[in-house]
């Protein structure tokens, strides 16, 4: 049992100690926060949206093409196919605004009804809840929609539009331009285009496949929305184990570094206990106990502050996706690993700090620390360079190197606050960078036309209102097991950067899929049932697409029809160009469309990045803070007797800056590299089928991290100066006697 | 009966050439129940035959016998609870733990040895710290610090008190008071004490004087005449 008087001991002892107490509370609560925040988010946006596609029926299989109510019945009687229902799809433009009108069925992808009711005749309708919030309907609003008006009935979410999926360029449509109107049977005629399927595992694609007038089987692995959420998943579960874990090994070194100077402050005193017969293991509990304690204390803030933080960035996520039971949830679990995690680091990194001095016998303990042997530095052995030094930088350097730990510490802990800097703004170069390269050196287009197939022969209206077109039929394509977009392109296609001489002569594919595939230049691909030559391989950031040329598909098979579905094109005049594609009602979308498209993707992500940097400044700060503090106390006695011996203030505070620019020096290049390295390695985590992120840490984020952390260094070399500046000498040098 | 018994005890410091012999092969005995100067030149290996006898630090060679004992042979934990229950200590420079007060400091021995506030306070009383009690060490002059040290020493009712130079930080008045302290306790509780100092006046008040030069014993003798502590000057 603890006695009363070490229970006031290690309380006032925790009260001396309250600026190393506050420096651990301070870096655990943002370690914790940022691991209980992240993982999270993270458990609970997989958690809830798996419950609402279980609850909302989400269709395993989505059957593209022309049905009737007797071809749904055939698919319903198929092996494996639990429940199947024909529906229709079909996109109006109004002005600039497109519907996507789709009729309900009953039982699969059930909508979740935020307010009012499901429409019951064809005069009414139900819109999507973000449709309406962006493009300001309410709840008994009237809405056109192909000339005809609607009543909106009821206001819902659905799991299929989790994110607002267009089509494949336009993955993350602008609420206000893109909206999705759930209608009743009536509205459309007879027939349907597409068949939703609950399966379960014994379905066979290929029998589906079979069946009459299917066009084009998606699983729900191959949707982009599902695809979009797995891919957030992935990369929220990705931050949530990097960087907690960037973060435990510095709050790890500067806990060690911080324990092991007040551990050596206290040596005469844990010699005296021990004199006194305190055991070992009382000494330990004194000691850890104040430390395990604060950890605990940063460890709940940090769980505290994970609650608000969580609400706030499911907020920012909710504008991006719309899971509607999205809430902050309490996970024990995670609260307590976040617990135990940061008692352990503090217990451990005391433990080891108290191995040094436990172990001897309390005559050692309570003498002076031996002063370890000094060695020649090897800048002393280069003699030419070492007479020309100064008094003041030579004693710089020797300070610097003489105790290797405390200085590997201090380097580490600035280099570590440089890298998470540079890694976080690199991050947002990245993303800038994938534009970038997508927008401004792949992509040559100013507008591209969707329509229903037809033949290479026929003129579509569109290609007489553009000053350069191309045709293109773009269809999906199976390739180990999943579906990819394949783009059959005329052999001059230029609106995008790829080689044309690779469309005669086989499939050019994305760098991406050939890492992903393991396959290069002049290897056979199995595609859609044909073997292909990879003609090529470039690099492609976003909607990633193989493409090939009419006459090479033309040279393998006779079953691909010469027909187009897209038009690439460039016009002078795009205002009017866009007037005639809306008049018409032809389906289209602008370089613009598709970079506010690709903005929108990004944004979920930029949320992440944001929150990361103003982690990573927070841990920079109090890790260079904790670093700064434990160089100052480690000099303190010196710089009192630099005073004594008549050292201006001047010459003792350049004596330790100098040591501060040699640690810069040598930290600074380091997080550079280490950010880069920790962002290279990240990188494959953010890339998939949507888009592959560009690694690249533009010069200013380089200039930002670093200025950072040279300017909190600078504050330090301030706080110091103060803190020489007030030096008792006197009572210093006698507290050092005692 | 004796109180330590020490036969052939040798410690040796450093390696190599850097080797230093603080005690060469020490034969005594110590008897119960007086008090003992230990008397010599810095660096004559006082202080590290008080270490050795306090299980503070281990022998080179040689052993010591605690009443029937070999304490050398005993193990990192058997030591500490030998100093915990058989050692009280005064050391030159107090040693007080700065966090707590004079009383918290007293306590934190006596809670040690599972004895109640009581003795503490009374601990305290014997030094006449009454009114001082609540104050913490830096709040102390040198005496009174050192008068919490021998309080913290004696309220466990350790077998032997073992004081290291206690005066030598001290000025001649507060020297005398300490040194009055030791002798009414030695006097009141028949504590063992073994007093470690440079100074010659001060072994005049001692029961036993052992004279130590070079980590040798230089000479051991019985005072005649023990003065009082008011009585020697230095």
């Amino acid at each position: 049992m603890v006695k009363k008087t070490t229970i006031q001991l290690i309380r006032k002892k925790a009260k001396s100690n309250i600026s190393q107490l506050m420096g651990i509370i301070l870096l655990l609560s943002v370690g914790a926060g940022l691991y209980i925040t992240l993982f999270t988010i993270a458990m609970r946006y997989e958690e809830t949206a798996q419950q609402y596609f279980v609850d909302h029926a989400y269709a395993n299989i989505t059957v593209h093409g022309a049905f009737d109510t007797e071809s749904t019945r055939l698919v319903a009687e198929l092996d494996g196919v639990i429940l199947a229902q024909g529906r229709n799809v079909r996109d109006f433009r109004e002005d600039k605004r497109i519907f996507r009108a789709i009729s309900l069925t009953d039982g699969i992808n059930i909508p979740f009804i935020y307010d009012g009711r499901l429409p019951q005749n064809e005069n009414e309708i139900m819109l999507l809840n973000r449709t309406a919030n962006a493009m300001g309907f309410t709840l008994g609003d009237n809405l056109t929609l192909g000339g005809r008006i609607f009543l909106i009935t009821g206001l819902a979410a659905s799991p299929e539009y989790i994110y607002l999926v267009q089509n494949e360029r336009n993955m993350m449509a602008q609420a206000n331009s893109f909206g999705v109107v759930f209608v009743a049977d009536g509205f459309f005629g007879e027939g349907y285009n597409e068949i939703v399927i609950l399966a379960d595992d014994g379905v066979s694609v290929n029998d589906i496949s079979e069946m009459p007038g299917v066009f084009r089987v998606v699983m729900r692995s191959d949707q982009i929305s599902y695809n979009l959420h797995l891919d957030d998943l992935e990369q929220l579960r990705s931050f949530a184990y990097i960087f907690p874990l960037v973060f435990a090994v510095l709050i790890a070194l500067v806990i060690y570094v911080m324990l092991s100077r007040t551990i050596q402050k206290d040596r005469k005193q844990i010699g005296t206990m021990k004199a006194l017969g305190v055991s070992d293991k009382k000494i330990m509990g004194i000691y850890l106990l104040q430390f395990c304690l604060a950890a605990l204390v940063g460890a709940l803030m940090g769980g505290v502050s994970s609650i608000i933080l969580s609400d706030i960035i499911i907020n920012i996520f909710s504008s991006m996706f719309e899971v509607p039971t999205l809430s902050f949830f309490f996970y024990p679990g995670l609260w307590l690993s976040a617990l135990l995690v940061s008692v352990l680091l503090c217990a451990i990194s005391g433990v080891i700090a108290l191995s040094s001095i436990l172990p001897l016998l309390p005559a050692h303990t309570m003498r002076p620390r031996t002063p370890k042997d000094s060695k020649r530095l090897f800048i002393e052995r280069v003699s030419f360079l070492w007479k020309r030094m100064s008094f003041n930088t030579r004693y710089a350097l020797k300070n610097s190197l003489r105790n290797k730990g405390r200085f590997a510490a201090v380097v580490l802990g600035m280099c570590g606050a440089c890298a998470l800097l540079a890694f976080s703004l690199g991050f947002n170069d990245s993303i800038v960078s994938t534009r970038d390269r997508y927008f401004n050196e792949f992509a040559n287009y100013d507008v591209i036309v969707s329509f229903d197939p037809i033949p290479l022969a026929v003129s579509h209206p569109a290609l007489k209102r553009l000053d350069e077109s191309q045709k293109a039929l773009v269809m999906p394509v199976e390739i180990f097991g999943s579906n990819y977009v394949l783009a059959i392109v005329q052999n001059d296609f230029d609106m995008l950067n790829i080689p044309h001489y690779a469309l005669q002569t086989g499939v050019i594919i994305p760098e991406f899929f050939a890492n992903e595939w393991g396959v290069g230049v002049g290897d056979i691909l199995q595609a859609g049932g044909y073997s292909v030559i990879v003609s090529a391989v470039v690099p492609q950031f976003l909607a990633l697409t193989l493409f090939t040329g009419f006459d090479y598909i033309n040279s393998i098979s006779d079953d691909i029809p010469p027909v187009y579905n897209m038009i690439y094109g460039r016009s002078e005049d795009m205002p009017t160009l866009i007037a005639y594609l809306i008049e018409n009602g032809i389906d289209f979308s602008t370089i613009d469309d598709d970079r506010a498209s690709f903005y929108s993707v990004m944004e979920s992500m930029s949320v992440l990045v944001i929150f990361l940097i103003a982690c990573s400044i927070i841990l920079g700060f109090t890790v260079l803070y904790s670093v700064g503090m434990i160089n100052l106390s480690a000099r303190e006695y010196e710089y009192m007797f630099m005073g004594v011996m008549g050292y201006p203030h001047k010459r003792i505070l350049s004596a330790h800056i100098k040591e501060a620019v040699i640690q810069l020096v040598l930290a600074i290049p380091l997080g550079f590299l280490l950010g880069y390295f920790l962002l290279e390695n990240i990188r494959g985590e953010f890339s998939g089928e949507n888009f592959v992120v560009s690694t690249a840490i533009f010069p200013q984020s380089y200039f930002i991290a670093a200025t950072v952390v040279i300017t909190v260094t600078a504050l330090m070399a301030l706080i110091t100066s103060r803190h020489i500046r007030i030096l008792d000498i006197v009572e210093g040098l006698k507290a050092q006697d005692d | 009966m004796n109180l330590f018994t020490i036969t052939d005890l040798s410690k040796e410091y450093g390696e190599g050439g850097a080797k230093v012999s603080a005690l060469k092969k020490i034969s005594l005995t110590i008897p119960q129940g007086k008090f003992i100067v230990i008397l010599g030149a810095s660096g004559s290996g006082k202080s590290t035959m008080l270490n050795m006898l306090g299980c503070m630090d281990r022998p080179t060679s040689g052993k010591i016998y605690f009443n029937e004992t070999d304490i050398t042979a005993f193990n990192k934990r058997q030591m500490t609870d030998f100093r915990g229950e058989n050692i009280g200590f005064v050391f030159q420079s107090y040693n007080l733990l700065p966090d707590l007060t004079a009383l918290e400091n007293v306590e934190f021995s006596t809670e040690l040895a599972n004895l109640s506030r009581t003795e503490a306070e009374n601990a305290l009383n014997m030094v006449g710290l009454t009114e001082r009690v609540n104050h913490y060490p830096a709040e102390l002059s040198g005496g009174e610090q050192q008068r919490v040290s021998i309080a913290r020493a004696i309220a466990k009712n350790p077998k032997v008190l073992l004081a290291d130079e206690p005066t030598g930080a001290l000025d001649f008045n507060t020297g005398i008071m300490v040194l009055d302290v030791l002798k009414q306790i030695h006097r009141e509780r028949k504590t063992s004490i073994l007093f470690i100092t440079h100074n010659q006046e001060i072994a005049k008040i001692a029961d036993m004087v052992i004279s130590l030069r070079s980590g040798e014993i230089l000479d051991m003798y019985e005072n005649d005449t023990i003065l009082a502590p008011s009585e020697v000057t230095w």
